[in-house]
């Protein structure tokens, strides 16, 4: 398998993650992944892409992103929605926040599939070594357990809880708050896409128009 | 019976207590970095971070009872 694993570093958040990822190229060698990393000033559009043509299997992202973008050493995107049909087909492992909103819902329209996060993600530097465990615990699942993308998914949001019970035991309770919260907004679209994770389908949607109805209605009176 | 201003009164104490002991502490939320003092006055302004933090505190504790729940079965099962 081959991967790029793309790593700015340009504000303290990044430090932080630029170090998270350390282990995920340690992991790429224990797997027997091909892995070109581009870190700092490599992580730029223009070297992404140039190393996305050359082909890849994996695409690996940790840090800034927005709904639509993750975001360069540059501080511009070196993927967004102009540019995401090379990652079409492939698989997208990130650490970014909000990404999975737009972009991820893309690139699984494109038939990618796509690990991240759909909401801001948070971390603590009381607690970096449980934070690191949990953006990272996915990877080691899915490429070297090879576990199917919905149970990685079951079992990462296992360890999340797992790390966030220890933290409140610890007495690291905002620590717990976060990890509970970054939880909750992971996602990973491979055979469900963004619908099935964004509150059910069409039925569903049926269902709670009524309730919404009524609530708009009520609200404007008030 | 304890309510969500109890609960963010206790969460503003351990923040205050946190910028004391550990001012070094920093949230880092996206690209925002924020110390326990900047924290404290975010919960003040930010509805939507307070509503947050309310929600996964009770999540935090019904994930607490729900693990007792879980021990216990686990400690009175095996072979007989």
């Amino acid at each position: 398998m081959k991967a790029i694993l793309v790593r700015p570093k340009f504000d303290s958040a990044t430090e932080h993650t630029f170090a998270f990822a350390e282990d995920i190229l340690k992991q790429c060698g224990e797997a027997g992944i091909d892995v070109v990393e581009l870190a700092e000033g490599e992580a730029v559009k223009d070297r992404v892409e140039e190393e996305l043509k050359k082909g890849t299997d994996l695409f690996i992202f940790y840090d800034h992103g927005s709904e639509d973008a993750l975001i360069g050493q540059d501080e511009k995107p070196v993927i967004d929605l102009n540019n995401c049909h090379w990652l079409a087909g492939k698989e997208v492992y990130t650490l970014a926040c909000l990404s999975a909103k737009k972009l991820g819902a893309e690139i699984w329209r494109q038939k990618g599939k796509y690990w991240g996060y759909t909401e801001v993600v948070g971390f603590t530097t009381d607690a970096l070594n449980e934070f690191k465990e949990a953006f990272n615990c996915g990877f080691c699942y899915l490429f070297l357990e090879s576990e199917e993308h919905g149970d990685a998914l079951d079992r990462a949001k296992e360890t999340f809880d797992r790390l966030s019970m220890g933290l409140v035991s610890k007495g690291k309770i905002m620590a717990a708050i976060f990890m509970r919260q970054n939880k909750e907004k992971l996602v990973s679209y491979n055979a469900q896409g963004p619908e099935a994770g964004n509150g059910g389908g069409c039925l569903l949607g049926l269902l709670k128009a009524p309730v919404a109805i009524f609530r708009s209605l009520f609200s404007r009176r008030r | 019976m304890v309510g969500e201003k109890d609960l963010i009164a206790r969460i503003k104490k351990s923040l205050i207590a946190k910028a004391e002991k550990d001012p070094s502490w920093t949230l880092f939320l996206g690209k925002e970095q924020l110390s326990a003092t900047d924290l404290l006055k975010r919960l003040d302004k930010d509805k939507g971070l307070r509503k947050m933090v309310i929600e996964s505190s009770f999540s935090l504790a019904i994930e607490m009872w729900n693990n007792e729940g879980r021990n216990n079965i686990e400690s009175h099962s095996g072979t007989p």
